[in-house]
């Protein structure tokens, strides 16, 4: 009897000790979801500048810090900023903005930082666009001659969206406010220089390819460079009230 | 006559004595009188509640409690209203569904059957010491079989009370929400007094270890009542200072001996959390008595 006495102790101790490591591991995974759902949150809380990075296919966020740079090229070519060897795209017309960690001295920029997008951006984008510019220009049968003409219409399209967001940009930089209409026009703006592009390409395509036309993702071909002018207003977009109901989600 | 026949011949003998001296029909009618004036208030509270919610939401009013409550539980703002209440996704999924009245009646079910049991049994052993009727029983038994006798006993004897107060609560639901369509809850009533009662063994056991230590009865009561607020503020102290990092993070396992913290085990449907929170619960309530019977038993009585 006396021994059975001490048979809830040993029990409770044993349901203790037995607990412990599964609530360790319990408690280790709970840490592991509530950070993914914070970061999950933080991915929701889209800033104006989000909503037009976003048709550029820009991350929300980079990956990892950009490292800094210390030799910034003042080339205007960004395929002589490209390391030796490395496949060079023929579809990039964008000229580049001197890059603010470029500068010494200057912290490099955290991974919110819409210069760092961009940058991770344009390195994916550069082998991204390589191989599907052969993919499609396989697939469309051209020629030399229509080579040329297909990366002539990627570039007028980078180009025409280089301007788009350098007007967007100078508008906020003079005015300080997006109203809706502005947005409205710049993404129209935008989507003006996609629709021209495949114009373009259902130029240089004989008329039975015009339906594999149809079928370019051309957002592919967007060279993340064209966000560039709006890292000189970055703070002010997202200081901006964020668009309201899903006007704007439908836009984008 | 061996150990276990002992402790069952006292354990009946508190029955005969409760009976005895109507203190069972006491205690009976003290757990009665709380679960059917606690379902009365709840179903009056309920329909005042959901009138207001269908004045707002511009709705006819409903003739029965719990129809609008019931349409509630489906929609998923009010889901996660919950959610954010009981910070516990488990027990969110588990009574999800249930009807109002019926949870209503297992939140009062666990929260007054602690103090109900601190009331009622924290002064047995004591009256017995003080009278100095222990010392013709344990001139013919062992004193564990006295105080393991006694806590069975008790524990019966509030089991027993809690599951006939159920009865009269579903009476009462079943006569105020009448014609509601509402599913019958009698079982499911049942079936929450017994989680309560299970809850209720580590408060016994700590009412009943405590007045091993006293010969006064009233003594024994406030030592009973001072114990669970004790355990309900180091239940809430833990929550508040547990931390990830250094001793912080030990804090969740001395909530281990703490009976609150295994309450939410006896909300959930499914069979492992329900065994191992009774489990801790009863191993508890033996750890509490057994621990104030260690100062008893060399004690001069």
């Amino acid at each position: 009897m006396k021994t059975a006495l001490f048979l809830p102790f040993a029990l409770l101790l044993g349901l203790a000790i037995g607990g412990w490591a599964p609530k360790e591991e319990l408690r280790a995974r709970q840490r592991e979801v509530d950070d993914l759902r914070k970061k999950l949150a933080e991915s929701d809380k889209e800033s104006r500048t989000d909503v037009f990075t976003s048709m550029v296919k820009i991350p929300s966020r980079a990956s990892r810090p950009a490292a800094p740079k210390f030799h910034a090229s003042s080339s205007a070519d960004p395929r002589h900023n490209a390391p030796d060897g490395e496949m060079e795209s023929a579809t990039n017309a964008v000229p580049p903005l001197p890059s603010p960690s470029a500068a010494p001295g200057k912290p490099p920029p955290k991974p919110e930082d819409l210069r760092a997008r961009i940058d991770e951006a344009k390195e994916l984008w550069k082998t991204r666009v390589d191989i599907a510019r052969a993919q499609w220009i396989e697939r469309l049968k051209l020629n030399q001659d229509g080579t040329a003409l297909f990366d002539e219409s990627i570039n007028a399209m980078n180009e025409r969206l280089y301007t788009a967001m350098q007007d967007l940009a100078d508008q906020l930089a003079a005015t300080d406010t997006l109203t809706p209409e502005d947005g409205t026009r710049a993404f129209n703006e935008m989507t003006d220089a996609l629709v021209q592009a495949y114009d373009d390409l259902n130029a240089i395509v004989p008329e039975d390819m015009q339906g594999e036309v149809a079928k370019t993702e051309l957002t592919d071909f967007i060279d993340p460079a064209v966000a560039e002018p709006l890292v000189a207003v970055q703070d002010k977009l997202e200081k901006l009230p964020r668009p309201q109901g899903q006007r704007m989600r439908l836009l984008k | 006559m061996t150990e276990l026949g002992q402790i069952w011949r006292v354990a009946c003998y508190e029955w005969f004595d409760a009976l005895r001296s109507r203190r069972a029909l006491v205690v009976l009618l003290l757990y009665m009188a709380a679960a059917v004036c606690n379902m009365h208030w709840s179903i009056n509270l309920l329909h005042k509640l959901e009138n207001e919610l269908v004045t707002v939401l511009q709705l006819p009013p409903s003739e029965h409690a719990g129809v609008v409550s019931t349409t509630l539980w489906k929609s998923k703002p009010f889901q996660r209203m919950m959610k954010q209440m009981t910070q516990n996704d488990l027990v969110l999924q588990d009574i999800t569904g249930k009807h109002p009245v019926e949870l209503i009646y297992a939140w009062f079910a666990f929260f007054y059957t602690p103090l109900l049991v601190v009331l009622v049994a924290g002064s047995r052993i004591a009256e017995d010491l003080g009278s100095g009727a222990v010392r013709y029983m344990i001139f013919r038994i062992s004193r564990s079989s006295w105080t393991l006798g006694k806590f069975i006993g008790q524990a019966l004897m509030i089991g027993f009370a809690l599951v006939l107060s159920s009865l009269g609560a579903y009476a009462v639901a079943k006569y105020r929400l009448a014609g509601s369509g509402t599913p019958d809850l009698f079982l499911n009533m049942v079936q929450w007094s017994v989680r309560a009662w299970i809850f209720s063994f580590p408060y016994l056991g700590l009412a009943m270890g405590l007045s091993l230590l006293t010969k006064s009865a009233s003594k024994a009561t406030v030592m009973g009542i001072i114990a669970i607020t004790v355990c309900f503020v180091v239940s809430i102290l833990l929550h508040h200072f547990t931390g990830d990092t250094g001793w912080r993070a030990y804090l969740p396992y001395l909530g281990l001996l703490v009976p609150d913290e295994h309450k939410m085990y006896m909300w959930r449907n499914s069979l492992a959390p329900l065994v191992t929170g009774t489990t801790y619960l009863i191993a508890l309530g033996f750890c509490y008595l057994l621990t104030g019977y260690a100062f008893f038993r060399h004690r001069d009585t």
